[in-house]
């Protein structure tokens, strides 16, 4: 019984755990414009996380590696380095958009600006960071960020014409206002944000947090094969709300707030107090996530002692990294930087980094010196460099859409 | 040739290309790039208008808490105005482009302080003002319909 809830557990926090500031944004923005016409932009996003993350997971199952050893290994010092500081960098304005996200749930229940409580959710942050044990943020925030599940039940309840609905996403076309390059530019920016980073390198570090061995490789392929793509189906609905209530008003996504009007329009105030929960639980664990995994990818690069399980003393330069990270993020958003910018900002370079990750998880997922008979097999392979050319497609394409869209205006 | 050299020319020549390709504060330089701006704007305007009145409305029937409706509401009423001052920074190119920026305008302005109304109302709680705020909406949005056509 105790072995069927752990699973059960994690299953729903890879759920609650897969959704962010960028799905939020990004499906919301993309489902107003586009209707669901870039459907299969998270589905490919979400298969290529599924994918890696498996791999990702196997490597630190039974070779105990989490990526960035696996990335100063095979990519060498100096290009590992760069590796880092890209990654660092897409941290930080991650983090920064988390802060902004989790300000904006609580200005949607207080009416206060979001940049009041932006110092009081850094404490926040930093206290649980601090204070709770691994397991706890993660499970925690993952199983309260399920309350986004409303998203689901509230397409349910709106008048949908199913069969439109349904042949935009099969059917994907341009709509006649907007340009190729900007419908790409979003397209992008899904695929960014589902293929993140810091989830991949938190989700290797977190399973050597936790002990994985060969043992755990069952839970742990639940939570991707299974877990990752239904998070992926929630994404799904909450672009589908917003074609359904905010296309039709021609209507451009700019704030959070407009990502839960359908759900108020549909279920009312109760609806609404579960999107807002869930807005703020899946903020605040990435924003948790995107600090820890700074700490880590730093101090698995300078070959540190790293981890949550460790006490300060015992790891101090993990923790003063995740702590100037945290830092860092809260004077970014501090700026007065829109939160929203700073998220498509962040899934769009975060799409042109993330084959500098996946190559290297690609490369030592093969090497038996590490994997024995847990190496990729044919299907993984075949999927993992179709996807690593998707990504790195994507990683080409990115910077020149970002200047020829004028970030998708 | 210095590093330092390198780095300056590298800035010298990225500033100027950046500031072309992201097209910033740039002018409308002829009718039909005006057209553009005008229908672009009229629709923005357009869309930020109707998801404050759907707001409003869902407010009136408890669908919405009051943090939620004013927070809606206020951002609506400040991305308006931002739409509003980029499209008056722009120089209209010949007469006919004044007079279709005067077209414009006058929608633009109604709305703005429908939206400013509505705002005050949601916070004084008073129903009655929301739902005339909500009403002055409907004349400048049907008057920005065929504005957002313009130019196609």
């Amino acid at each position: 019984m105790k072995r069927i809830f752990a699973v059960a557990l994690g299953l729903v926090t890879a759920i609650g755990g897969f959704v962010d500031i960028g799905n939020l944004v990004t499906s919301g923005v993309t489902g107003a414009r586009f209707s669901m016409s870039l459907t299969w932009a998270i589905v490919v996003g979400t298969i290529g996380m599924t994918v890696y993350a498996e791999m990702a997971g196997r490597v630190a199952a039974v070779a105990g590696r989490p990526v960035f050893h696996v990335v100063r290994e095979r990519l060498g010092v100096r290009f590992g380095l760069f590796n880092l500081l890209a990654c660092c960098l897409l941290n930080l304005l991650t983090l920064a958009a988390e802060i902004g996200g989790i300000g904006m749930a609580l200005e949607l229940v207080s009416d206060v600006s979001y940049l009041l409580w932006v110092p009081l959710i850094a404490l926040a942050l930093w206290g649980a960071l601090w204070r709770l044990p691994f397991k706890v943020i993660e499970n925690l925030f993952g199983v309260i960020g399920l309350s986004l599940l409303v998203f689901i039940v509230a397409l349910f309840w709106l008048p949908v014409d199913w069969g439109s609905l349904t042949s935009s996403a099969l059917h994907p076309s341009v709509p006649p206002t907007e340009a190729y390059t900007t419908y790409f530019f979003y397209a992008v920016s899904l695929i960014g944000a589902c293929l993140v980073p810091y989830q991949i390198i938190f989700f290797s570090s977190g399973g050597v947090e936790e002990g994985w061995t060969r043992s755990s490789m069952f839970q742990m392929r639940l939570n991707t094969i299974v877990g990752f793509p239904l998070g992926g189906v929630l994404s799904i609905a909450i672009m589908a709300t917003s074609a359904v209530v905010l296309q039709p008003l021609g209507t451009d996504v700019g704030h959070l707030s407009q990502v839960g009007l359908p759900v108020a329009l549909a279920l009312g105030k109760v609806g609404l107090a579960f999107a807002i929960v869930g807005f703020f639980a899946a903020t605040f664990a990435a924003g948790a996530e995107a600090t820890l995994s700074t700490g880590y990818a730093v101090s698995q690069y300078f070959g540190w002692a790293w981890g949550k399980w460790l006490r300060p003393s015992s790891a101090p330069q993990f923790h003063v990294i995740c702590l100037i990270t945290m830092i860092l993020g809260t004077m970014l958003v501090l700026t007065t930087i829109d939160p929203i910018t700073i998220t498509l900002v962040a899934v769009v370079l975060g799409a042109a980094a993330i084959p500098l990750t996946f190559l290297p998880v690609l490369v030592i997922a093969n090497d038996r010196d590490y994997l024995g008979d847990q190496v990729n097999g044919r299907f993984a392979n075949v999927m993992g460099v179709v996807f690593l050319a998707v990504t790195v497609v994507v990683s080409v394409v990115t910077l020149p859409l970002l200047f020829w869209t004028r970030g998708g205006a | 040739m210095s590093l330092r050299v390198i780095g300056r020319r590298i800035v010298a020549g990225a500033v100027p290309l950046a500031l072309l390709v992201s097209g910033c504060a740039s002018p409308s330089p002829t009718m039909s790039d005006f057209q553009t701006k005008t229908r672009t704007t009229a629709r923005a305007v357009a869309g930020t208008a109707a998801v404050a009145q759907v707001s409003a409305q869902a407010w009136s029937r408890g669908q919405l808490t009051d943090a939620y409706a004013d927070t809606l509401v206020t951002e609506a009423e400040d991305d308006v105005s931002s739409i509003i001052q980029t499209y008056d920074s722009r120089q209209p190119p010949t007469a006919a482009a004044v007079a279709l920026k005067g077209r414009l305008d006058k929608p633009l302005q109604d709305i703005s302080s429908a939206l400013t109304d509505l705002r005050i109302a949601l916070r004084r709680n008073d129903r009655r003002g929301v739902a005339q705020a909500v009403a002055a909406l409907r004349q400048p949005l049907t008057t920005l319909g065929p504005l957002q056509q313009v130019g196609l």
